[in-house]
């Protein structure tokens, strides 16, 4: 036989031909770099989640229980009949195609079935075959199609390739909030013990030790002395942060991996110094060590149990209200749910900020303020003194955390904090920004090493519109709210744009900070030399 | 005509005719959204290949060197090595380019000359597959250094491992 033609080799090309299958005929191919492993047997015993065992995705046998089918049909019953809107969001698509190219995910791929639409096609089809009298009697012809294995197959592939950014609900008519169907699709691989190890393992540490990477009480304290350390030798200043003290006015809830990671530890000291300057009367705590809530991958109910610790942390602590630090999903889930599962808090007070005297009514439910919030408004009531050109060394732009910004609504509190602590800041481009502000392709427990290809594809949109500044303003510095950011953001840049780095908003605001006794300053919170300090 | 003024002359549909190629080895669905090409932060994956390919044609009918091959081919293969392809299907846009070429100019083109361009358009595979290798390199790398640097620092802050410290130096 003759050797093919290098163009007839790459056998996609194909120009005038249609498909040779209908969607619902192609399987989903399990390629490494695209899918997550499996959970760890122990990690779903631990928080009591079903069908506890290791699994492999790629093995052919996924370790199902016998009547795995009845329990995903019965799943979305339960579902359509508790959550209105899952119903209707199942009903209403008219499949326009307002939300296929709005995901990060589809931009970065070309593949149709990460269009929200489709994706949500997905689950729909299974829902008209049993829930719909069209499904029922057309069955295919309908829309409609038979739960396979091969098809849970498929739908745990493309929910686990759904950051939940919402970015698409923003787009759809009928304000169909897609990232509620991957969250209910998720929610069913729930049910089969279908979970990744890189989201239950989080969920089942957060629920022994409060939070995700299994940091227990004395490996917080020396953490935070370590911090000190360095705080130390930049600033001259020594200070010693509260621990789980009792009585304290407030309590400060950051994500862990502000505590074990660069560039998240720099926040953590930049956090520490501003409360230390300020005189704030605060505690860390060693259980309510986390503001992430992984258990928000996986069912409602375990988001409401690793929710609920940081409460009874704030109940047994005795504060008057709760701080967040620059955390993601930790904001969703509480400007989204938490008055839905607990409704108005009842023991603690209205926020007040002891230094402004600014009451923080948005508050006045859930009881916690974000520390952007609270930053700027030190800030306004000129409260801080800054030397901005300690950050002149950064040319800086901002990526709006997705659950921050469309989940909470956020948009100016950190902008305007930029632009008070440093002297070069530029906008991305607008339909990237904002409440359109491209996810960073590492949201919803997908930040794992294992799909770093996923990633980085998922990711292109946002880093594309940080090149364009790049080389527009000579923009080197990220800065963003969003402890998955911090992480996921890094090997982003470094893989589409090496020349920008990655902060948070607090460690640009501790740089620039001018504290009370402090040594002249020769470096910043990373150790590297202020601009005009070289050689020092 | 000498043949480069013929793929001068011919510019705008030679890239058209790539771009439509490249743009094939995308699914069928996806397509039409990627051949948007205008669009360049809400379709950076269409954007990026036109913009890839316009500049790689440019270079050809310049003649330039080698080297200068790089960026345009850098751009294009990045976003082509995280997507669902194979190494060969990554790198293998390079021949659709040959193809368009061949396809547009055969007739009008002198033999020895078309033989000639065809064989210089091989070596931007070969170029191309360097490219592919250092950015799936890269990955690996990132995967490797992001287990290491989330384990790294709290190792050296337990004072479990040490490093030579600047100021013994000094002494």
């Amino acid at each position: 036989m003759r050797l093919p033609r290098p163009e007839e080799l790459i056998s996609t090309v194909n120009l005038k031909k249609t498909p040779p299958k209908w969607w619902m005929d192609l399987k989903a191919e399990f390629k490494p770099g695209f899918y997550c492993y499996g959970a760890k047997g122990k990690n779903l015993a631990y928080v009591d989640f079903p069908n506890a065992r290791d699994w492999s995705p790629t093995e052919e046998d996924w370790k199902l229980p016998e009547d795995w089918k009845r329990i995903v049909i019965e799943g979305i019953r339960q579902r359509i009949e508790r959550f209105r809107t899952f119903h209707i969001f199942m009903d209403i698509c008219v499949r326009c195609g307002a939300c296929a190219d709005k995901c990060h995910f589809f931009l970065g791929t070309g593949d149709p079935k990460n269009m929200p639409v489709l994706r949500a096609e997905l689950l729909r089809s299974v829902y008209r075959r049993y829930f719909t009298s069209g499904g029922k009697i057309f069955g295919r012809f309908g829309g409609a199609r038979d739960l396979e294995l091969d098809v849970l197959k498929e739908l745990w592939y493309y929910f686990y390739q759904c950051t939940e950014c919402r970015r698409c609900s923003l787009f759809c008519p009928y304000g169909i909030d897609t990232a509620e169907i991957t969250i209910m699709g998720r929610e069913l691989m729930n049910l089969l013990g279908l979970n990744t190890d890189w989201i239950s393992g989080p969920v089942a540490n957060c629920y022994r030790t409060g939070n995700h990477l299994g940091i227990e009480p004395h490996t917080m304290k020396s953490t935070l002395e370590f911090l000190c350390d360095d705080i130390e030798t930049i600033t001259g200043i020594r200070i010693d942060p509260p621990i789980n003290k009792k009585g304290a006015e407030i309590l400060w809830v950051e994500p862990s991996g502000d505590l074990f990671a660069v560039p998240g530890v720099y926040v953590a000291m930049g956090t520490l110094m501003l409360f230390h300057e300020i005189g704030l009367d605060y505690t860390w705590s060693t259980y309510a060590s986390e503001g992430g809530n992984f258990g928000y991958f996986t069912s409602l109910e375990m988001a409401k149990r690793l929710h609920s610790k940081i409460y009874e942390e704030a109940k047994r602590l005795k504060v008057k209200w709760i701080l967040g630090g620059e955390c993601g999903h930790m904001w969703r889930v509480w400007h989204q749910y938490h008055d839905t599962w607990f409704g108005p808090i009842d023991f603690l007070e209205e926020p007040v900020s002891p230094i402004t005297g600014t009451k923080f009514e948005h508050a006045k439910s859930t009881k916690i303020v974000h520390i952007s919030e609270f930053t700027a408004d030190l800030i306004r009531h000129g409260v801080l003194k800054f030397d901005k050109s300690r950050n002149d060394n950064f040319i800086v732009t901002f990526h709006d955390s997705c659950n921050v910004s469309r989940g909470m609504g956020m948009f100016e509190e950190p902008r305007y904090i930029i632009k008070s602590v440093c002297n070069h800041f530029y906008e991305m481009p607008d339909e990237t920004i904002r409440e359109q502000t491209f996810c960073c392709g590492g949201g919803s427990g997908l930040n794992a090493g294992e799909i770093m290809e996923l990633r980085m594809r998922g990711g292109f949109p946002r880093a594309n519109a940080v090149r364009y500044v790049h080389e527009k303003f000579g923009v080197n510095m990220l800065a963003c709210i969003c402890a998955i950011d911090r992480a996921q953001l890094p090997p982003l840049m470094e893989y589409w744009v090496p020349q920008v780095r990655v902060c948070g908003v607090t460690e640009l605001v501790a740089n620039a900070l001018i504290m009370k006794g402090e040594k002249e300053r020769t470096m910043n919170l990373r150790m590297e030399p202020l601009p005009g300090k070289e050689g020092q | 005509m000498e043949i480069y003024d013929l793929l001068s002359k011919k510019r705008n549909s030679i890239i058209d005719k790539c771009f439509d190629l490249t743009i094939s080895t995308y699914p069928e669905q996806s397509r039409i959204f990627l051949r948007e090409r205008k669009r360049q932060f809400t379709n950076p994956v269409g954007y990026t290949l036109y913009h890839g390919i316009e500049r790689i044609i440019d270079k050809i009918i310049a003649q330039e060197s080698l080297e200068n091959f790089i960026p345009p081919l850098e751009e294009i293969i990045r976003v082509r090595a995280v997507q669902d392809f194979i190494p060969s299907e990554a790198v293998g846009f390079i021949f659709l380019i040959k193809e368009a070429i061949y396809s547009l100019i055969y007739k009008e083109a002198k033999y020895n000359e078309l033989m000639d361009l065809l064989s210089r358009i091989d070596s931007l595979a070969l170029l191309a597959f360097d490219i592919f290798m250092k950015y799936r390199e890269k990955i690996y790398d990132m995967k490797a250094r992001e287990l290491r640097d989330r384990t790294w620092w709290i190792l050296k802050k337990y004072n479990i491992i040490s490093e030579i410290d600047d100021s013994i130096l000094e002494k």
